[in-house]
């Protein structure tokens, strides 16, 4: 193989990958985000994905598109089962997104609403950290993945109406955990 | 046909909070054009992958350097020739075995 067809190949492999980077990246991130449990390993676990996928590149190439889909979840879904063996079950209340350099606030927010506005991230990062990993992996694949329940019920082998629920079931109780947190926070002069 | 269920049990108020909220959470998780770039090069150039690539670029390059070493640049190095069991100036032919190339210049 000459210097240039190496360099043809590599660019059209480049450029394969990318496209099934782009075309899938946010649910598979969405999915790996909802059952880890916590950003950090997500994000590894995304890259670990998308290496394997470049190295089954050839492979992957040969499957009529619809496949490609499935196959790049059906590793994700064995990275995540091999991270929870190693790990453990994660129960996240994730510190970490509040360390995250992207939890950036405007700069038009005073030192008292960024504290709020952090807390409130906190509080609802924890409260989605609780909930059984049946209702927060639609959830999440729904809000981070925005992904149709149709679309999340293929992808996890549920129905969709069940997805509905799943996901009508963790916002109540998203929302009951952050009446909670809103007792919590009020000053006190309100409480009494 | 809808594709959420109502929040019955939520008032119109909470149910926009929460989203409001979410809104946030989800802000701070997207994936950003910057960690997309870093997955990107860490897989793309990660060793091992698409060393072949990299072998046919370089390899006429080891070859060049390979041959360009074989008469012996270093021969008349008393530092490299010199055998300690022939004293220190040893007959060159007894050493022509010590000369290796450097890991990093094998290809393989």
């Amino acid at each position: 193989m000459s210097g240039d067809d190496a360099h043809e190949g590599r660019a059209a492999s480049e450029s394969f990958f990318d496209r099934l980077y782009a075309d899938h990246r946010r649910e598979i991130h969405a999915f790996l985000r909802g059952r880890a449990g916590d950003a950090e390993t997500a994000l590894d676990l995304l890259q670990e994905t998308y290496l394997r996928v470049w190295r089954h590149l050839p492979k992957l190439r040969e499957m009529p598109p619809q496949e490609r889909r499935s196959w790049i979840f059906a590793v994700a879904r064995n990275l995540i089962t091999d991270d929870y063996r190693k790990s453990g079950a994660r129960n996240a209340a994730a510190e970490e997104i509040l360390r995250s350099p992207r939890l950036v606030v405007s700069r038009s927010e005073n030192p008292q609403e960024k504290t709020e506005r952090s807390e409130q991230l906190k509080a609802l990062e924890d409260a989605i950290g609780r909930l059984p990993e049946n209702l927060r992996v639609p959830l999440v694949m729904q809000a981070l993945g925005e992904m149709t329940s149709e679309r999340i019920s293929e992808t996890l082998g549920i129905p969709a109406g069940t997805v509905r629920y799943r996901i009508s079931e963790a916002r109540k109780r998203l929302a009951k955990d952050l009446r909670k947190f809103d007792a919590l926070t009020a000053p006190e002069e309100s409480r009494r | 046909m809808k594709d959420e269920l109502p929040d019955l049990d939520l008032s119109l108020k909470e149910a926009r909070e929460l989203d409001r909220v979410l809104g946030l959470w989800i802000e701070a998780n997207r994936l950003t054009a910057e960690q997309n770039r870093a997955i990107r090069e860490a897989i793309l150039f990660a060793p091992g992958n698409g060393s072949e690539f990299w072998k046919s670029l370089l390899a006429p390059m080891q070859e060049a350097l390979r041959r360009s070493l074989e008469p012996s640049i270093f021969w008349n190095d008393p530092a490299r020739t010199r055998d300690p069991r022939e004293g220190r100036d040893g007959p060159p032919h007894a050493l022509k075995t010590h000369i290796r190339l450097k890991p990093y210049l094998k290809l393989s």
